[in-house]
């Protein structure tokens, strides 16, 4: 067994581009690319409250279940709205059912940045938004 | 040339330890963002080769280097310019992943199908 020592991991032929092999041994790809740029698990009720994180600085409360995510280091911002975000939420009290997570496009408070995606619990049921007991995000792309 | 580092551990010096599996294994092995709406576009993407249009708001996604099976893991969100409800992604419960394909769906609140500006979509799992 062997240990790396190290504290960065930089490509030498591309900074930003440290090839791995696949897990059966058939495929390469990019290190960078497949690792989450951020992720959070979320209490979206009330005030929202980050759990745990990585690279998630803080919340902006919108209302009921709406929320965006505010990142300590930006998504390039020349693709702001092109990286990947996807989640999950879940609904507990009240008996409800489990809800998902989305994001929408327009309006003042969703317009994603490179630092800031708006985000909203709805319920799984009837599509409504609700405050929600739990959410998880994460977020895949291009660091700037 | 490029180099090449075996290890199965990367430590930092504060921060801990991680086996190289997590690294690799952790990884997302597919990502993609694209308008499901008209003429479907990727905006951007990780092993994506393709995207095709079932209908409105059934999406399926084909890698580019396959999956080492079809039980890899699936997460996704989806949305609208127009705010005006509830978009969910989830797998077509008819439909069977294969190693390189798998199917979405965009869902308004009422439970119907529904064409999406913004969906997003990935994998982890097993590479082959």
């Amino acid at each position: 067994m062997s240990t790396i020592l190290v504290d960065n991991l930089t490509g030498k032929t591309s900074a930003g581009d440290i090839t791995v092999t696949s897990e059966g041994g058939a495929a390469t790809q990019s290190l960078q690319q497949g690792l989450a740029k951020a992720w959070g698990n979320i209490e979206p009720a009330a005030t929202p409250t980050l759990h745990d994180s990585l690279n998630m600085a803080s919340l902006t409360d919108h209302g009921t279940g709406e929320y965006s995510t505010n990142l300590t280091n930006g998504m390039s911002a020349i693709r702001s709205v092109y990286h990947s975000v996807t989640g999950s939420a879940q609904q507990t009290s009240g008996g409800d059912a489990s809800s998902n997570i989305y994001y929408a496009g327009s309006g003042a408070i969703n317009v994603p940045t490179s630092t800031n995606w708006p985000m909203r619990v709805v319920s799984g049921t009837g599509g409504q938004t609700e405050a929600g007991d739990y959410a998880g995000a994460a977020i895949f792309g291009d660091l700037a | 040339m490029a180099g090449t580092i075996i290890a199965d551990t990367l430590t930092h010096s504060t921060a801990g330890s991680i086996a190289t599996n997590y690294v690799v294994d952790g990884s997302a092995k597919a990502w993609v963002n694209f308008d499901g709406t008209g003429t479907i576009a990727v905006r951007d993407s990780l092993n994506n080769s393709s995207l095709t249009d079932n209908g409105t708001g059934d999406y399926t996604v084909t890698m580019s280097n396959a999956m080492a099976d079809a039980n890899y893991g699936m997460s996704g969100t989806a949305g609208r310019l127009a705010n005006d409800g509830a978009f969910l992604t989830n797998p077509i419960g008819t439909y069977s992943n294969t190693t390189t394909t798998h199917r979405i769906k965009g869902l308004y609140q009422d439970g119907g199908a529904l064409d999406m500006n913004m969906m997003s979509n990935d994998i982890k799992g097993d590479l082959a």
